[in-house]
């Protein structure tokens, strides 16, 4: 089972993200399942609507979420600065709280929760491929 | 998804933020904005009991962060009491919080602040 989301600007982002834990709470009968994703989806998406169009015209993403007996898949598409988040360095996280920087939190988050995350670039288009399987 | 929050004084130089609901991108002004106003008071210890909180974002974090940092630049502390396993999951994945400082109970909690509301007075 697809399902289709669009977005452009933050302002639409907890809408989109209601729908997308909702299919997949109706999915999988999983509530757990479905925040997890969500909270994928929403750093995931936060980062592309931040920081994907810093100079020019807002064009949002295309998330593509896919249901199936053993996994869930979310597609992110979008037309914006090339960027792997997967080629980010980690966070230091055995900082001191004081010296902690506050970025690169919501790529470590994905990275975590999910089983397999991949990034490719597609001509003009960023494609993060994000899997989680159901137990 | 929405965020209540509000706030109780309880032992002296201690305050209790009280979070319900989501921590999120789209919530995150809202208990910015309680921590900015608790901030402002003459605290020694900032509790936030996340008892009633089901979801955590990063965007969430940094605002615990700022908390923490907060509370330590006064030499004072913050405290969480009663996560839930979700919300917890995310604290060890970013290693948010110090997890000396997150307490399972309420009752661990009162101990704990026993403890340090002794200290202070023996310091004075």
């Amino acid at each position: 089972m697809k399902h289709l989301f669009e977005l452009t600007q933050l302002s639409e982002l907890a809408s989109v993200l209601d729908a997308l834990a909702s299919a997949v709470s109706k999915g999988t009968e999983s509530k757990e399942l479905a925040d997890e994703m969500r909270l994928i989806a929403e750093e995931a998406l936060t980062n592309v609507l931040k920081y994907a169009y810093p100079e020019s015209e807002p064009r949002g993403a295309k998330v593509t979420l896919s249901v199936d007996t053993k996994e869930v898949g979310l597609e992110i598409r979008d037309q914006g600065l090339p960027f792997d988040p997967l080629a980010k360095p980690p966070p230091e996280l055995d900082a001191p709280i004081e010296e902690r920087e506050e970025g690169g939190l919501g790529i470590h988050l994905i990275k975590s929760l999910a089983d397999e995350v991949a990034y490719v670039r597609e001509g003009e288009t960023n494609v993060l491929r994000i899997t989680k399987r159901r137990l | 998804m929405s965020l209540n929050v509000r706030t109780e004084d309880s032992r002296s130089f201690t305050k209790t933020i009280y979070l319900k609901g989501s921590l999120d991108t789209e919530t995150v002004s809202t208990f910015d904005q309680e921590l900015d106003t608790v901030l402002e008071s003459p605290l020694k210890v900032l509790v936030l009991d996340l008892s009633e909180l089901a979801y955590l974002s990063s965007a969430g974090i940094r605002s615990m962060f700022r908390a923490q940092k907060s509370m330590k630049a006064r030499a004072g502390k913050a405290l969480i009491v009663n996560p839930k396993p979700a919300v917890q999951k995310v604290f060890e994945i970013v290693k948010a919080v110090d997890l000396s400082a997150v307490f399972a109970s309420v009752q661990e909690l009162d101990k704990y602040l026993d403890t340090i509301q002794r200290k202070m007075k023996e310091e004075e």
